[in-house]
């Protein structure tokens, strides 16, 4: 895509192959945006407004060349949403191998970090910007089973907060939306008694939809939330 | 790239911080001019932005990708910090050549 006279507000999201990413990449492409994705894999979206490079969040150097590109191409970064992460193979502490633990950590973690360094560069220079990282109920819940997962998330919602505070000065915000369960690819293989379970457990009983966390970041995006930014919205949840 | 040329960067890069605002008064440059540390003009944020700035400079002009990672400066203690414009210039020399 080349940049030319573009000049819809440009969202940069991660992990957009499949589930929510992929749905949040959508619904923006829908309501205007040139929306900039990433996966480890090839594109699942075909769209004039869409621009796909194959990225692991995890390998600093294909962030770091990833974001500076998108800088060359488009000119701006209006909106990140730092989706990608990992979910799989739940198991309690005693059972979670190091290199299980060390994949949390290389994806969920420094693969956000990553992303939200580079991209915080650019906002920084253009004075103005929306970062969104995604969270979850888990942190909260506690649920056995969910600690490499849990951690991650915890880590990813205490660099949101501190980036907040670092970057607010540039009218940037940082917020962080934390959905309880979805249906998506990433919790298709739970089964169904495990997913009554939690659902159990949350103050509304249902699955979080994507287009609810949609609703969520169109407001992060809008001048409507210029005054708030180091916050977690737990969605489906009362905390 | 020459060090006159990494330091002139470095000038225009801090040039353009105090042009918007982000410095008070203009910085007369020389190569002991304290970038990072007690005495600086800049503040956290000035820093990051002034080294995010200056990352962007040095690629256009390199044309290709550079980064400006600190723990990479020979003189840099973290624990420490501070950076003076003269050592920032060599390392960016050393970095693109």
């Amino acid at each position: 895509m080349e940049r030319s006279e573009q000049i819809q507000p440009v969202m940069v999201i991660t992990g957009t192959s499949k589930g929510l990413g992929r749905g949040i990449a959508n619904y923006f492409l829908n309501n205007g945006y040139c929306v900039v994705g990433c996966s480890r894999g090839e594109p699942t979206i075909v769209h004039e407004r869409y621009d796909h490079t194959q990225v692991d969040v995890s390998d600093e150097k294909q962030v770091q060349a990833w974001v500076r590109s998108i800088k060359k191409i488009f000119g701006r970064i209006d909106t990140l949403v730092c989706n990608a992460g990992i979910l799989n193979s739940f198991s309690h502490v005693a059972l979670t191998s190091g290199a299980l633990l060390q994949a949390f950590l290389d994806i969920n973690i420094a693969g956000t970090f990553h992303v939200c360094r580079e991209v915080s560069k650019i906002m920084i220079l253009q004075r103005g910007g929306s970062i969104i990282t995604i969270s979850s109920i888990m942190t909260q819940l506690h649920e056995p089973g969910t600690s490499a997962y849990s951690l991650s998330k915890s880590a990813v919602t205490e660099m949101t907060k501190v980036l907040a505070r670092e970057v607010a000065p540039m009218n940037i915000n940082c917020n962080v939306i934390s959905p309880s369960f979805m249906t998506t690819d990433a919790t298709n293989s739970f089964n169904a008694e495990y997913a009554s379970a939690i659902f159990e457990k949350q103050t509304i009983k249902r699955p979080v939809t994507i287009e609810e966390v949609c609703n969520l970041v169109s407001f992060f995006s809008s001048p409507e939330s210029r005054c708030i930014t180091g916050q977690v919205i737990n969605m489906g949840l009362v905390c | 790239m020459t060090y006159e040329k990494t330091y002139e960067l470095i000038c225009d890069t801090l040039t353009s911080l105090q042009r918007s605002g982000m410095l008070e008064e203009a910085i007369v440059v020389n190569p002991d001019t304290v970038i990072l540390g007690s005495g600086s003009s800049l503040d956290s944020l000035g820093f990051v932005t002034f080294i995010s700035d200056l990352e962007e400079r040095v690629s256009a002009e390199g044309n290709q990708d550079y980064y400006l990672i600190l723990t990479e400066i020979h003189e840099f203690n973290a624990e420490q910090a501070f950076l003076s414009a003269g050592t920032l210039a060599r390392y960016i020399e050393k970095i693109t050549e």
